[in-house]
């Protein structure tokens, strides 16, 4: 086997790969010993039929077999002997036809791991954000609290209904003429306003009294999910039976009872020390990604396309598995090419990351022990996670390498920090909806 | 009108009929009502060979019976055909 590597570029290397007649020779007699044991035909007992019945009847299955494990044992054996780091997989030029007299020969192009050298991977300034707990942090989440224990109550003084109501309805639709089951529904609680009513109708049952009937005319939008209701126009009977506000309890002692606490001083403690808790993390996370920028601008070099490729894919598989069931996007209307554009940045992120942390790992000599590993899954899982049963799922769903890595890149950031100076940054912001727990 | 394709039917490929080709012996199937003259005729026409001699067989139809009929299958005739020493027909063997 003779092996001649180009470089093209600093992280792909182009590979031509000889091998020699009588190694093919060798391989294209295996694979027909193989077959004639295994092939059955009539006329001949089973492993006696003759070679040359069987070139004339298997040939091009012969060859492409043989050709894919002499390509595949020639392609590992030149990577260890060239000691390349292959990431990604390798794209292989190979030509289908097989000529023993001649050997074979085939190219292939392979994106290897970049040389990475440190120039400056510590004793930064990094911007680490300033916690605070405001006072709007703590009314935004009592207002939650506030709402969780909103209760329906009979609306009185007047019959006519309105926008923000909860109304119960009786409805039949027809669409010209017919009736259809799934337009029907009896005594069904809507919010007015919510939308989630077609505007058409949730319009026309606004000002309704209780226990007026009344035929809304609706036409569904063109781009209505159901294909064929799409664009048709129904008429729905529809039946106001009841009229229902929310009301909001007040924000004092008894609020915060409810929630198990003595007084509502208390229960503002525990939400403050929620949301503290909460930036807390926020503000770690934004220093180490801070530290991450600053060390890839210090020390850029230039990322494998496959890698990006295969990260992109995996949140991909990530989105589908954690929002649509597993499901696949274009299931859902979602683009697939956009999704996967719309990750670009944070994949080469994580890339680069990877491969940036890995090299210091290696240069600082920063190693996980069992125990670093423990207290990471403790973080990720839970306090009171059962770690061996954790430890066995991972490995069972081929996960334990990704998490050991994850674990590893912690602890290198980690350090790292603890050699930077951290100056303080623009205080966190809360995400809107994180805080559904607060309190609890 | 018939033709070299109307006598040679198939060659015969099993263990025993290729244990003759070494010496030059080929086994086909061929039409029943073919005589060895059409059959060395067939031959040497379809593959440019010069033929010593043919031998035929035929192969009697089984009897079948389907309920109270009785039937035959067809009979089948082979002939083994013998070339010029040294000659040899490539329908079994894939090109080198």
């Amino acid at each position: 086997m003779k092996v001649t590597v180009r470089e093209e570029g600093p992280i792909r290397r182009a590979l031509s790969i000889e091998i020699s007649p009588e190694e093919v020779r060798r391989e294209v007699n295996h694979a027909y010993a193989e077959l004639a044991k295994k092939v059955r035909m009539p006329g001949f007992r089973a492993g006696k039929v003759p070679r040359q019945v069987l070139e004339q009847r298997f040939k091009p299955q012969v060859e492409a077999d043989a050709i894919e494990t002499l390509v595949q044992q020639s392609f590992s054996r030149a990577v260890e002997e060239n000691k390349l780091a292959v990431v990604g997989d390798p794209a292989i030029e190979a030509p289908g036809a097989i000529n023993p007299a001649d050997g074979y020969r085939y190219e292939v192009t392979v994106e290897i791991k970049p040389t990475i050298t440190l120039n400056r991977i510590d004793g930064f300034e990094i911007q680490r954000p300033v916690v605070e707990v405001t006072a709007e942090d703590i009314n935004a989440a009592l207002k939650r609290v506030q709402s969780k224990h909103a209760e329906l109550i009979p609306v009185e003084g007047r019959d006519k209904c309105q926008e923000g109501d909860f109304v119960n309805i009786t409805f039949k639709g027809t669409i010209d003429g017919k009736a259809d089951d799934k337009l029907s529904g009896e005594d069904e609680q809507f919010e007015l306003g919510a939308n989630r009513l077609l505007s058409d109708l949730e319009k026309g049952i606004i000002g309704m009294t209780v226990g007026e009937t009344k035929v809304i005319p609706v036409n569904f939008p063109a781009d209505y999910k159901a294909k064929d209701l799409a664009g048709k126009l129904a008429m729905f009977e529809t039946t106001l039976t009841s009229i229902r506000k929310r009301q909001l309890p007040e924000i004092d002692d008894s609020l915060a009872r409810a929630e198990e606490y003595e007084t509502l001083d208390q229960l503002k403690e525990r939400i403050g020390a929620d949301i503290r808790k909460a930036k807390e993390q926020m503000a770690d996370q934004a220093a180490e990604q801070n530290l991450i920028r600053r060390i890839l601008d210090e020390n850029p070099f230039p990322t494998p396309d496959s890698m990006i490729e295969r990260r992109k894919d995996a949140m991909v598989d990530e989105f589908s598995r954690r929002y649509i069931d597993g499901k696949h996007p274009s299931e859902f209307g979602i683009d697939t090419a956009e999704l996967r554009n719309s990750y670009h940045a944070t994949a080469l992120f994580n890339v680069q990351t990877f491969l940036v942390l890995e090299v210091i790992a290696e240069k600082e000599q920063i190693k996980l022990d069992d125990e670093g590993f423990d207290a990471y899954l403790k973080e990720v899982f839970g306090e009171n996670a059962n770690l061996p049963k954790i430890k066995a799922f991972l490995h069972r769903s081929n996960q334990l390498t990704a998490h050991l890595n994850m674990a590893l890149q912690q602890k290198v950031v980690q350090t790292l920090l603890g050699r930077c100076k951290l100056i303080p940054g623009e205080p966190v912001k809360l995400p809107d909806n994180n805080l559904d727990e607060a309190g609890e | 009108m018939s033709t070299a394709y109307d006598v040679i039917i198939r060659p015969v490929l099993t263990e025993k009929s290729l244990r003759g080709n070494a010496a030059g012996k080929y086994v086909f199937e061929v039409a029943p009502s073919a005589n060895k003259v059409q059959i060395k005729a067939a031959v040497e026409k379809l593959f440019s060979v010069n033929v010593e001699s043919v031998s035929t067989l035929v192969l009697r139809g089984k009897v079948k019976r389907i309920g109270r009929f009785m039937g035959q299958k067809p009979n089948r005739k082979r002939a083994v055909v013998t070339l010029k020493s040294g000659q040899s027909i490539q329908i079994y063997e894939a090109k080198e």
